[in-house]
């Protein structure tokens, strides 16, 4: 092949779509059916965006969810649709055509093939966090899904982090997760969670110094949690719960022989038990437990702790050989040559001596050797005066040991200052609560003695104890003897380790303090083979850093022992300290103190002194754990999840995709009402967000749909809804209008109204902004039908009556201040670009405007600045439901163009098996009953199901499941199909909405028909709502299962038809958006004819001359004529209408008459889809002297003078605005008269800054970012005006040119203006015609003659009639690049249908039997989407092509002619009567 | 730490217990308060209106010697602290007419001004964290279960872009310190209303109007007292409460009203002697509230 072929550049047929929201959905499923591979990325655990948080959609007040919910699932089941959700874009290269992009899809630590959304996770987790989906105004788990009805459907869990408790532990114990699960009571599963990494939780519940308690974030807010007792608690009280010790059976050659049973060398005995070695622990004692055994006094922890404790280790399969003293009974190289590794763990413990004057007289003990005594149950004697010298924590004990055995006095002295000294401060702090006398900042110097019998000490005083390397080297001050008198002398100033036992030849490095050398990270020595950790390494410290070297050694040990490395993957670095979660209202409350035995009391023996929380007080302060982690990895979910779906191990996934084009539709943020301070959101509880007031509206809200206010739950009826929050605000807001917040304040107030009769809303507003397609009549609805008030004033400030937290608000109503109370206050707050949009433009090369959205040209509004990347909905600015889809439509048919070289060549069809033929077999059902873990089987009886299901006739298989959708699951269906030679398949499980398909693709891939299926719905329909009757629920599962077994045995095959496309397309409307949707097809190869009734094309755009941001539109539409004209594609019919269309989506016959100069002709097209792209005309004013005065002009005459230079009597100019719109006349807003007017009064100010301009508004309706053009005007000097409806200007010619007198109403006065040019802004009407053309095409027309759409919202382009869209001002008036965007936009929905080479109809479809047709024209009235017609035989007739099988027609039809197949007649009959089936015998 | 010392004129006459108040703290806190020498009117109440030049110069004045200490400037007064703040940014400017007066003042008193030095109100100081730790540890007598409500009035918050070391509309630094010290701040919304200080002495009703309804707020909020930290508002407060005297059985013999100061300095363990002279110079006595609730005088 050529070198030249080979190296062609073909692009990639696949798109990326960013945003999950309405937009990005759109755009996916408009690629996707049109043949290219969408991976549809959203940051989000779900798709649904910024729509699936709103309560209703205006103006049918439809729910938001149940109108997007099937666009979600369609998403979702798309084939050629694969959603990343939890996903980033992260970086892009390559170029238009071919780019690759980088996505980080975060771990969701639950595995999103196996999860079946029962909720068993979130019943467990003990973690509750604020729940953001609903503005945090309620909570929800750590493990959750976004929203009831979340697409995919699957849990996920949150994770923050590793929070500092846990990181700081050295033995890293999980204490968020002991502290949620103690918060919840759940003592047992706290102590298990404990017990992972710490072998003695009563112990250190007890004795532990608590780091973790000095890191708590808490501590930030007030004090930390009382971390230790907590821990406490858990063994306290969940001990006795705890499951018996299964003994491990080794399963390892290997030995291990430990030396020292303490708790280090227990903590890695048990690891490498657990493991499979065999370990030995020597140990001098008769029991295990060291130092916490021997030498901690028993009044801080108790023998049977730590017997039971030890005990529970041993029973793990320890050999403990007590009473061995290594060295004496057993000598190293004698356990070197039984075992394979040694550790040594010996510990500490010989107290160190001082070489003083003095040190043997009698009464002078070591401090360690007097608590082993007390504990060994040989207390020695002590005076009746006691010093202790020494600033530890063993002189701690020592001294409040003295004091239990009857010291009447004891004193402590050290020689740190009282802040220096190393004991913790709680000990001192008992200490000197009990009595014990502190002497900070003493030395001893000799001791005194009479008779061989200690009598005193002399000391010195201490100047300084470290030197300025912070090394031990005390400084005394001479002369400063004191002599301290006393019986007893206790000498506790430290320990070091006995290590006589080891050979001196052995090669082990000792250091001069009488520490073992060790590698601080493996534990290792320089003798391989000999490890050391604890106490005998680092000296005397604590349990918990014993315990944890423990646990290193034991890893160590286990990979010594298999060859692996030692140090590979691990590291003492400890991760950066995790802070509190942001944002979060931290309410103050205190830390609990534990209870302690009186003072009195303890001090005569060795009972325990603190005693522990409650468990009730355990509870309470468990609660005040913020969860710094979310999840805690408690690990109560994985034991909770059936289907084993938990994976707290995941890691995010870098992925590396190819895909020709990107659409960005990230969406938006809101505007921070806090930022706004004067209206006290924040501050005040119940003014609240337009967001939070639809999650407060809405059913799945934190109120479950009643509308209640935060402060006190009361039922809010004085309600104000303030406007313009954040935007037409140049202090600390933005510029521009945000577009959306007219309207949802409107409905948000209609819909509290229909909550609530008594509802009383306001809203305060600028300029009522409704300007888009029937939002003035749903303005008057409002204020006529719900008693919505509208206000005419900016409020400043919102102030809270203290008692009642009611919110006054000051405003100016008729020339008047006025206060006034309401209960809550409803802020709309305005649009902002997306927080990630300066990320998401630097990673994709693309810029931004001048306000943070996406740059656009003004009159390519889909394409951003880099090529192959376009941009749909709100990124682009402030846009609403209806014009995201259209813009994602666009942005669709945009990335369709680029790509149109490589469509269908990243799709590919699957392959099935051929078809079953079951005619004339006996059915031969198989049911299958699920028990969807326990959210069906807990309640229902699923064996008797079973067995019930066993006894139907014709079944002849029955069995159970527990995920009946699980993979293995269905592959288990498709043997029992072959291997039983199943006919008809029946599962009882959940909603057929999200499950039905799956099972009938089994079907399918079995070789059976898929319509040979039924489902029954035991969980929504039973287990869910009759949870409390167990009985009654499996009654009512079996007649389920019974009438869909019925109804299964009379199932037919269904066969889908393929209907071949015309791949064409008629476009009315020569105008704009006529011409765009010709060029766009063209670009995606698609022929297409043009209809235009004028003899010229262009439309309405001929008569403009220049945009907003002042292009030329004459040179744009030559541009566009000429593009047209070259392209062979695009055939055009001027002076041509439609006669006649006949056919359907995907093949349509339309005839079109010409008018000839001489003779009119006929062509007949044939083509697979209609554009209508009809336009608006200028009306013609009747009012104002238009027309019997010159000197009145339209705008559009204006714009045109302008554009030409003709500035002549153009000094003194007003303009009036809504010449004919929202009036009776026209009863909608024109759109785009306010801006055209700013354009001009700008034009004209530019040409002659002396101008007087007045603008005479109702009001200004400059939306979005042409709010900036208004802005300026006012700058430049234009006046604006306001009048009011009922008191119109008038006009009339007067001396000194026009009269116009008008009422200003902001100021309440007439004015009289003196004008030499009145310029009328007037309305844009459907063109004449129309009405014909809706009857010929069979398409609805609204109230004011313009086409009228299947959903204001989600189908603005489509009619109910598959294969006809509309584009531009058809649809209502709009700005021309609207119209641009709608116009791509129906491209890309016609590519729907045009790209496929057939269309796939039939299924469930209603069937006519023209046999008994009457042709009673029940049906064509009744239909919903005007499918049935009266065909040439007189009889009705439903083309499959647009039935949508809704079964309207079927149920109606009075001589039952119609059926709708799969629900015939016979098939329901047969399911009722399946009901008693089996009756007779009780089944 | 040390900061340069500007008392003004109120913290010397009428305000004597604010200035009194303010260095015990300080002296509580071991920060060191070192008053300007030979510092002046700083022109807040009439210089700025009647004549452009001395309105910023009197303050460059008190700038250029306070910048030759080389610590920052810290100030009790509201007035000070604004007249103070927008002189420093008129400078900081660089326009001409500022050239031209330092010119102008440097031939006065041979220095120019720099710009090296911050002007910071008490309030901005004590929020600072090592300012916070220090008084949370050394609080003696937490004030536990006293309502207040934290009063700030215009001068501290506005403009924004001059003064505001916290948020312009919903301040919460008094908040913060009430908390600080035990005490309970509470939620009301008439924190930045207008005292009517200016209209004190030309329109007195106006004043006690305004007066009136920040007060009756303040009480029905649940405040026992109210805390400023301007001595304008103090004084506006503290002598105008007469109009709902009598008249609104809840306020009793009059709402107390509190320099912060005064409140963390009995917080601070301030001597019952000492605080007494404080408490002395009000008109509305507050003693009452420490024998019912905390004993601290």
């Amino acid at each position: 092949m050529p070198e030249d072929l080979l190296v062609e550049k073909k692009t990639t047929g696949a798109v990326l779509v960013v945003g999950g929201g309405i937009g990005g959905m759109q755009a996916a499923l408009d690629l996707a059916n049109s043949g290219y591979l969408v991976h549809l990325i959203t940051e989000e655990p779900s798709i649904g965006g910024k729509m699936a948080r709103l309560d209703k959609t205006f103006p049918t007040n439809d729910c938001a969810m149940c109108l997007m919910g099937p666009r979600m699932t369609d998403t979702q089941n798309h084939p050629n649709i694969k959603i990343h959700t939890l996903t980033s874009l992260e970086g892009l290269s390559g170029e238009a055509g071919n780019f690759k992009v980088t996505l980080r899809e975060r771990a969701r630590y639950v595995n999103i093939e196996e999860c079946t959304a029962c909720g068993d996770c979130e019943q467990v987790c003990p973690v509750t966090v604020p729940n953001t989906y609903n503005e945090e105004m309620d909570t929800r788990k750590a493990v959750y899904k976004l929203f009831p009805q979340a697409v995919p459907n699957k849990y996920l869990i949150e994770k923050r982090g590793i929070p500092p408790c846990r990181a700081t532990c050295p033995a890293g114990t999980n204490v968020q997760g002991y502290t949620a699960l103690i918060s919840q009571g759940k003592f047992k599963e706290a102590l298990e969670v404990v017990m992972r990494r710490l072998p003695y939780p009563g112990i250190c519940g007890r004795i532990c110094h608590h780091p973790c308690e000095s890191e708590c974030n808490r501590a930030q807010y007030d004090e930390p949690i009382a971390i230790a007792t907590l821990k406490r608690a858990a063994a306290d009280y969940g001990w006795e719960g705890l499951p018996p010790v299964e003994p491990v059976k080794p399963w390892q050659a290997e030995k291990v022989a430990i030396i020292g049973g303490g708790p280090a060398g227990m903590t890695a005995a048990a690891d490498l038990v657990a493991r499979g070695y065999r370990v030995t622990v020597f140990d001098a004692n008769d029991l295990p437990g060291g130092m916490m055994l021997s030498a901690i006094p028993r009044y801080r922890l108790s023998r049977d702790i730590v017997a039971r404790e030890s005990q529970r280790l041993l029973e793990m399969g320890i050999e403990f050989r007590g009473q061995t003293v290594v060295g004496r009974d057993i000598t190293l190289a004698e356990i070197r040559s039984q075992f394979d590794a040694v550790l040594v763990a010996v510990g500490t413990q010989k107290s160190r001596s001082l070489n003083i004057e003095g040190i043997s007289a009698s009464g002078v003990l070591l401090g360690l050797d007097f608590l082993k005594a007390i504990n060994a149950g040989q207390p020695p004697a002590v005076g009746r005066r006691v010093l202790v010298i020494g600033g530890g924590n063993v002189a701690m004990d020592v001294a409040r040991s003295a004091l239990r055995l009857g010291a009447a006095e004891v004193h402590v002295a050290s020689l740190e200052a009282r802040h220096e000294m190393p004991a913790h401060s709680w000990e001192i702090e008992e200490a000197l609560e009990e009595g014990i006398v502190l002497h900070p900042s003493w030395g001893p110097k000799r001791i005194l003695q009479q008779d061989g019998k200690v009598t005193g000490v002399e000391m010195l005083q201490v100047s300084s104890v470290f030197d300025e390397n912070r090394r031990f080297n005390p400084k005394f001050i001479p002369n400063s003897e004191k002599v301290f008198e006393a019986d007893t002398v206790i000498l506790a100033i430290g320990q070091t380790s006995d290590l006589s036992f080891l050979p001196a030849d052995l090669g082990l490095e000792v250091t001069r303090g009488g520490t073992i050398v060790a590698d601080p990270l493996t534990k290792a020595t320089a003798v391989p083979g000999i490890f050391a950790c604890g106490d005998v390494v680092s000296g005397p410290a604590s349990v918990v850093e014993a315990i944890a070297a423990g646990h290193e050694a034991a890893i160590s040990i286990e990979r010594y022992l298999s060859g692996q490395d030692l140090a590979e993957g691990r590291s003492l670095e400890k991760p950066e300290k995790l802070g509190p979660p942001e944002g979060r209202l931290v309410l103050a409350s205190r830390r609990r103190q534990q209870r302690a035995a009186p003072v009195a009391e303890r001090i005569k023996d060795f009972r325990e002194v603190l005693l522990g929380f409650t468990p009730e007080v355990a509870q309470e302060e468990a609660k005040r754990c913020l969860n710094c982690g979310v999840c805690s990895e408690c690990l109560q979910c994985e034991t909770a999840c059936k289907k084993k779906a938990i994976e707290h191990w995941q890691r995010d996934k870098v992925l590396e995709l190819d895909v020709g084009a990107v659409i960005l539709a990230p969406g938006y943020e809101l505007f921070e009402a806090e930022l706004k301070g004067e209206y006290g959101y924040g501050v005040y509880p119940n003014v609240v967000t337009s967001l939070e007031f639809e999650r407060l509206l809405s059913a799945t809200g934190p109120t479950k749909g009643a509308l209640r206010r935060p402060s006190d739950g009361k039922h809010p009826h004085r309600i104000a809804f303030l406007q313009c929050v954040g935007s037409r605000d140049t202090a600390g807001g933005a510029e521009y209008c945000s577009s959306i917040c007219c309207m949802y304040s409107t409905k948000e107030a209609i819909i509290a109204r229909e909550h609530d009769r008594e509802v009383q809303a306001s809203i305060f507003y600028l300029d009522l902004r409704s300007y888009g397609k029937n939002f003035d009549r749903y303005v008057d609805s409002a204020k006529n039908d719900y008693g919505v008030r509208y206000i005419r004033s900016f409020i400043s400030r919102v102030r809270q009556e203290p008692k009642t937290k009611n919110l006054i608000i000051t405003y100016y109503e008729g020339g008047q201040l006025k206060e006034e109370e309401f209960d809550l206050v409803v802020l709309a707050v305005g649009v902002r670009p997306p927080k990630k949009a300066r990320e998401l433009a630097q990673l994709t090369g693309i810029r931004l405007n001048q306000y943070g959205f996406a740059w656009t040209e003004e009159l390519d509004p889909v394409v951003t600045s880099r090529p192959g990347i376009f941009v749909a909905g709100a990124f682009a600015g402030p846009r609403d439901i209806p014009e995201t889809v259209m813009t994602a439509s666009a942005a669709a048919a945009r990335a369709a163009a680029l790509l149109s070289d490589s469509r269908g060549t990243m799709v590919s069809p699957k392959v099935y098996p051929p078809e079953r033929d079951v005619a004339g077999e006996e059915p031969r059902v198989g049911a299958f009953i699920c028990r969807c873990g326990i959210n069906i089987g807990g309640v229902v009886d699923v064996p008797a199901v079973v067995e019930t299901a066993q006894r139907l006739p014709g079944v002849v298989h029955a069995q159970e499941f527990t995920f009946t959708c699980s993979q293995d699951s269905i592959k288990r269906i498709k043997e029992l199909i072959e291997e039983k030679n199943l006919n008809r398949v029946v599962v009882a499980s959940c909603t057929i909405r999200t499950h039905q398909p799956l099972f009938r693709e089994a079907l399918r891939e079995a070789g059976l028909n898929p319509f040979l299926f039924e489902m029954a719905n035991i969980r929504e329909q039973d287990s869910w709502v009759h949870r409390d009757q167990p009985d009654l629920a499996t009654a009512k599962a079996k007649d389920l299962v019974k009438m869909a077994v019925a109804k299964v045995k009379k199932q037919e095959p269904l066969y889908m038809q393929q209907v071949p496309v015309v791949p064409k397309a008629l476009i009315i409307g020569g105008g704009p958006a006529g011409l765009t949707a010709a060029a766009a097809l063209a670009d995606q190869g698609i022929e297409s004819y043009i209809v235009e009734r004028e003899g010229e094309l262009g439309g309405f755009l001929r008569r403009l001359r220049t945009s907003p941001e002042g292009q030329d539109l004459g040179s744009y539409l030559r541009d566009l004529l000429r593009r047209v004209d070259e392209d062979p594609r695009i055939h055009v019919f001027t002076r041509a209408e439609v006669a006649e269309v006949s056919g359907h989506a995907g093949h349509f016959k339309t005839v079109v008459t010409l008018r000839g100069r001489m003779a009119e002709s006929r062509v007949e097209l044939e083509h697979g889809v209609i554009i209508l792209a009809t336009g608006t005309v200028e009306a013609r004013p009747q009012e104002y002297l238009y027309g019997q005065d010159p000197r009145v002009l339209t705008q559009t005459e204006l714009e045109n003078r302008l554009a030409d230079g003709e500035h002549q009597g153009l000094n003194r100019v007003a303009m009036i605005q809504c010449v004919g719109s929202r009036d009776d006349k026209h009863r909608y807003c024109s759109r785009t008269c306010c801006t055209q007017a700013v354009k001009n009064a700008l034009a004209v100010k530019k040409a002659n800054p002396a101008a007087e301009v007045y603008v005479l508004y109702r009001d200004m309706r400059t939306y979005s970012f042409m709010e900036k053009y208004y802005k300026e005007a006012r700058e430049q000097g234009v006046l604006f005006l306001r009048y009011d409806e009922g008191e119109k200007p008038r006009v009339s010619p007067g001396q000194d040119g026009l009269k116009v007198e008008v009422v200003d109403q902001s100021i309440g006065q007439p004015v009289t203006l003196a004008v030499d040019t009145l310029v009328l802004a007037t309305a844009a009407e459907p063109p004449a015609g129309v009405k014909e053309l809706a009857t010929v095409l069979k398409v609805p027309l609204n109230e004011d003659g313009f086409f009228m759409e299947t959903h204001a919202k989600l189908g603005p382009m489509d009619f109910p009639s598959q294969g006809i869209y509309m584009a531009g001002a058809a649809h209502s008036p709009k700005f021309l690049w609207e119209a641009v965007y709608q116009a791509e936009g129906a491209v890309a929905r016609a590519m729907n249908i045009l790209a496929q080479p057939s269309l796939t109809v039939g299924g469930v479809v209603a069937v006519v039997d023209e046999e008994k047709c009457a042709a009673c024209l029940t049906c064509v009235r009744v239909c919903p989407f005007n499918v049935p017609f009266i065909n040439e035989r007189r009889v009705a007739e439903i083309n499959p092509v647009q039935c949508h099988g809704c079964g309207s027609c079927a149920a109606e039809c009075p001589a039952k002619a119609i059926q709708l197949q799969n629900y015939k007649d016979a098939q329901i009959l047969a399911k009722i009567r399946g009901l008693f089936e089996l009756s007779e015998v009780g089944g | 730490m040390k900061y340069t010392y500007y008392p003004g004129c109120s913290l010397h006459s009428t305000s004597w217990e604010y200035d009194a108040s303010t260095r015990a703290v300080f002296r509580r806190l071991g920060i060191e308060l070192e008053e300007l020498d030979d510092w002046s009117c700083c022109g807040a109440t009439s210089a700025h209106a009647t004549d452009d030049f001395l309105g910023k110069a009197l303050p460059l004045r008190n700038l250029i010697l306070a910048e030759e200490k080389g610590q920052d400037i810290m100030l009790p007064c509201a007035a000070c602290y604004n007249t103070l703040r927008t002189a420093d940014r008129f400078m900081r400017s660089g326009s001409q007419q500022a050239r031209e007066l330092n010119l102008e003042l440097a031939r006065v008193m041979g220095r120019e001004y720099q710009g090296t030095v911050e002007t910071r109100h008490i309030l901005d100081v004590l929020q600072d964290k090592t300012v916070q730790s220090l008084l949370k540890s050394r609080v003696v007598r937490p004030l536990t279960g006293l309502k207040v409500a934290a009063y700030y009035g215009c001068l501290l918050n506005r403009p924004p872009e001059i003064v505001s070391f916290d948020v312009p509309e919903q301040p919460v630094v008094m908040d913060r310190l009430l908390e600080t010290i035990g005490a309970e701040p509470v939620q009301w919304s008439y924190k930045t209303e207008c005292c009517g200080g200016s209209s004190s002495i030309p329109q007195p009703e106006v004043a006690v109007r305004l007066n009136t309804r920040i007060v009756l707020d303040a009480l029905r909020s649940g405040a026992q007292a109210i805390v400023t930290a301007c001595p304008l508002c103090h004084v506006n407060l503290d002598t105008r409460q007469e109009g709902a005297i009598g008249q609104v059985p809840e306020l009793g013999a009059g709402m107390p009203i509190f320099h912060i100061t005064e409140l963390l300095g009995i917080a601070l363990g301030t001597p019952e002697e000492e605080v007494r002279q404080w408490f002395a110079r009000h008109l509305v006595d507050p003693g009452r509230l420490f024998s019912e609730s905390t004993q601290v005088a």
